[in-house]
């Protein structure tokens, strides 16, 4: 099959599987015990005021017809209006999104240019000191979490020795970059505002490589694993025994082989850190998507809630996509069907 | 190859930290927040954030200063003899943002705007007005002519925020500008909005030249409001240097910004009242014997030490410093002995009884008082059931005496220093139905009292009818009173002027604040 039509394929597949998500999490988010309205309109407010509120989101109507307006709205671009701030949802998703995106892709960037050398030489060197050490590192950065990390690294780089900032995504009397994407290291270097990149840059490291650690051990592991495999194929013993040198055997041929489930991992781990940032924005200040998922969590916003699920849903499904077409180039052998 | 990644490595490395950043500014005072300020619509927006958010951007009739109710807007004011008719006199050199005059007018719209809407501020006037209530006598002269005569007026007065009119109809949209004020300005505040970004942080900048002038001996040229939610985060960014001002931090953070030589630690207590409301209607708690005996089995002592915030026991329904608190009352202290005899004189004198007691879903605050309760009552044969839900469930729950719980942990907080306003609303029977009422406490005395107290203007008399009220409700125990929390403020040594405010306990007065050699 043609690349483009699997592509085509897979993104039509996307529909009946957001479908899917979206029944899942209205169904969620309406069973949870609570009354959103009561919490919206404060502890004061009238019968009057709370069936006014409950009319004007719909709340009053069945649950089907909620669900079918819903999604009609979904399919017009209106994804609704947060009960709690009473703004659109796709203006805060767009407000927010980018701080989260940014802070993932820089997590999974470093998680990968640390996990797989990490993989690799542990590989190389199996059960000797440096294949120790790797494990050991995977096995301390899986087994600690997250946020008590974040909250050490926090207070000795950002506090104790002052070499990094506590949080936020810039200093808050530096103005950010005007929005072009809103990921500010691409924003400031399209303005070829270099201090603000630096700085930027200087806000993001310690976020993004505290978020980066479980995703590091997961690689690192995978990658050793595969390597470890390959390495006793018979085209490796073939090429060592012809002469070609050890390194080129490695990185050459062997990588490329094990790399295919490494990109799988990878590919998870950007679904799982943009979900599991959560912690590391409340800690850090980050004003991303997860801080807004929360609050709209503990007040019950069913339509940010839904937002926040759908849009999890197409990154999930895009990235998938992408997993699928990076297979093909690792592994020319790999048909679309 | 390796060398060239580690060389670009370092280099990357040196460059962050080195990059010099700019932390903080001559007078721009950084203000680590608990709390989004989500709304800043006077007529829609009422909490800790949001009020301050207003008092700076937006002028009120009467403003809190410390403990004090001081004329803001008002130049001078006349009562009628039983606080129906209230007239008050506007400076003339009050102006808006744009330079147009906050007058008589002003006022008017404002209020009837508050009323119209009917948003969370409203309450305060909703029973005593309407839309023919206040009128302009003159271009700044204003005055109210209440639905029904109403002494503590004044007290409200500070949440009466002004705002532009010619700006609010030129936005007014199909919501009377609701939508365009909640993040749009439009007052005569000592600062104007800057830098707005929502969930994230909120600058506001000095007006120089400021009608009413600034109190302090210097005064910020503007401020911006950090949202910071983690506590950790919050300490290391105040000993840090990142922040100014830190509010609402924790008990544990205390040693370390004690211990910090450029750091002060503020604690004052307040008047955010915590008690444990006992349905007064229901089977069991209507029983006074019984309450009594259930507030002899708090061990209250424990229960403070239990507590992770630094707390103030209630030495009976009012706290201690809150005006017109009655000194010497017989309140209940943990004393099982005496909580047996109560119950003997009960129907239940050997306990075998069951009572649900309703907290917040997961808050340790209301959790701790529920498992010391629970062991008292247990010496007394009493089962108590711990029911967690949330909060508009637990305000659900509150809406009549036939679904109210047994007991249910409430924190109120009075939104002015009147006995009226701690009082009338938790023991008038007329207030059954929300949450602070809980108790479904009915006394026709009592409400007499409250009543009367309202349309009394001399003080002693009404001090009088608020000392037997209160008399009478510690007698009659609908209520075990638990505490008042006591609230801490962080700040760098270098601001100044900070005076703590009981009814703006979680924050400052930033028109008052300056910075010395920060």
């Amino acid at each position: 099959m043609n690349i483009r039509v699997y592509i085509l394929r897979r993104i039509a597949l996307i529909i009946p599987t957001l479908i899917g998500l979206s029944v899942l999490t209205f169904s969620i988010a309406r069973i949870v015990p609570g009354d959103p309205v009561g919490l919206a309109a404060g502890p004061r407010a009238t019968e009057e005021i709370k069936e006014a509120l409950r009319r004007e989101f719909g709340f009053d109507q069945p649950l089907p017809i909620q669900y079918v307006s819903y999604m009609a709205g979904l399919f017009r671009g209106d994804w609704g209006e947060s009960l709690y701030t009473r703004r659109k949802v796709v203006s805060e998703l767009r407000a927010f999104w980018p701080a989260t995106l940014e802070l993932t892709t820089a997590a999974v960037i470093i998680a990968t240019l640390l996990g797989v050398p990490a993989g690799v030489i542990s590989a190389m060197y199996r059960n000797r000191l440096p294949d120790h050490v790797a494990r050991v590192l995977s096995l301390f950065f899986v087994s600690f979490p997250s946020f008590w990390l974040a909250m050490i690294f926090q207070t000795w780089f950002g506090r104790d020795l002052g070499l990094f900032p506590i949080g936020k995504r810039l200093p808050v009397l530096v103005s950010p970059p005007a929005p072009t994407t809103g990921l500010f290291l691409i924003d400031s270097l399209v303005q070829l505002d270099f201090e603000t990149f630096l700085v930027s840059l200087r806000h993001l490291f310690i976020p993004a490589l505290v978020l980066s650690f479980g995703a590091f051990a997961s690689i690192t592991r995978i990658t050793r694993a595969s390597m470890v495999e390959a390495l006793e194929k018979d085209f490796v013993r073939m090429e060592r025994a012809i002469g070609i040198p050890y390194r080129v055997i490695i990185f050459k041929y062997v990588l490329r082989n094990a790399l295919i489930a490494t990109i799988t991992v990878i590919s998870l781990n950007f679904g799982w850190l943009m979900a599991g940032a959560i912690l590391i924005e409340t800690i850090f200040d980050w004003p991303g998507l997860g801080l807004y998922a929360v609050h709209a969590s503990l007040s019950l916003d069913f339509q940010p809630i839904m937002g926040i699920a759908i849009l999890y849903g197409v990154v999930f499904s895009v990235v998938n996509i992408l997993t699928d077409i990076v297979y093909g180039i690792l592994d020319p052998r790999i048909r679309y069907g | 190859m390796f060398k060239r990644i580690l060389f670009i490595c370092l280099v990357l490395s040196i460059l962050l930290i080195t990059t010099s950043v700019v932390l903080a500014q001559d007078d721009i005072l950084l203000y680590s927040g608990n709390q989004d300020i989500d709304n800043i619509d006077p007529a829609t927006g009422e909490n800790y954030s949001i009020n301050a958010a207003l008092r700076s951007l937006y002028d009120a009739l009467y403003i809190y200063r410390g403990a004090d109710t001081e004329p803001h807007l008002v130049e001078s004011h006349e009562v009628n003899e039983d606080a129906s008719v209230w007239t008050f006199k506007l400076h003339e050199n009050a102006v808006f943002h744009d330079g147009s005059p906050v007058n008589a007018e002003a006022v008017v719209y404002s209020f009837n705007r508050l009323l119209a809407i009917s948003g969370p501020p409203s309450w305060r006037w909703e029973s005593i007005a309407d839309e023919n209530t206040a009128e302009a006598l003159d271009e700044f002269t204003v005055q109210f002519s209440l639905t029904q005569p109403y002494a503590p007026f004044i007290g409200t007065l500070p949440q009466l925020f002004v705002v532009n009119p010619a700006i609010v109809e030129a936005n007014l949209g199909d919501d009377m500008g609701q939508t365009y004020l909640k993040e749009n300005a439009a007052g005569s505040g000592p600062f104007m909005q800057g830098r707005w970004e929502i969930g994230n942080l909120y600058e506001f900048i000095a007006v120089p030249d400021y009608w009413a002038g600034w109190t302090g001996d210097d005064h910020l040229d503007g401020f911006i409001w950090i949202i910071q939610r983690d506590h950790t985060t919050k300490l290391n960014s105040l000993l840090a240097g990142e922040v100014h001002v830190s509010d609402a931090p924790s008990g544990t953070e205390k040693e370390e910004i004690i211990a910090s030589p450029d750091h002060i630690w503020e604690e004052h207590g307040g008047f955010f009242v915590n008690t444990l409301k006992m349905n007064t209607q229901s089977e069991y708690t209507s029983d006074v014997n019984l309450r009594k005996a259930v507030a002899h089995a708090m061990n209250y002592e424990e229960m403070k030490a239990a507590q992770d915030v630094s707390v103030t026991l209630m030495p009976g329904p009012t706290p201690a410093d809150f005006v017109g608190a009655v000194e010497g009352l017989d309140y209940p202290t943990y004393d099982l002995d005496k909580a047996r005899e109560y119950l003997a004189q009960t129907p239940w004198p050997d306990g075998g009884i069951s009572l649900d007691y309703v907290y917040v879903t997961e808050l340790s605050h209301e959790i701790i008082p529920g498992l010391i309760l629970l062991e008292g009552l247990a010496e007394l044969n009493i089962e108590l059931n711990m029911i967690p839900m949330l909060w508009p469930d637990m305000v659900a729950s509150c809406a009549s005496p036939e679904t109210g719980p047994h007991i249910i942990n409430i924190y109120t907080l009075p939104p002015f220093m009147d006995p009226d306003a701690h009082l009338y609303n938790q023991y008038h029977s007329d207030q059954w139905g929300s949450f602070n009422s809980c108790s479904f406490y009915q006394n026709e005395r009592v409400n007499e009292l409250l009543d009367a107290a309202r349309v009394t203007g001399d003080a002693e008399t009404r001090a009088a009818m608020y000392t037997e009220a209160q008399e009478i409700i510690n007698a009659e125990q609908p209520s075990v009173w638990m505490y008042t929390l006591d609230n801490s403020i962080a700040l760098h040594t270098c601001v100044k002027g900070y005076r703590y405010s009981p009814l703006y306990p979680i924050t400052v007065l930033f028109q008052d604040l300056w910075m010395e050699d920060c």
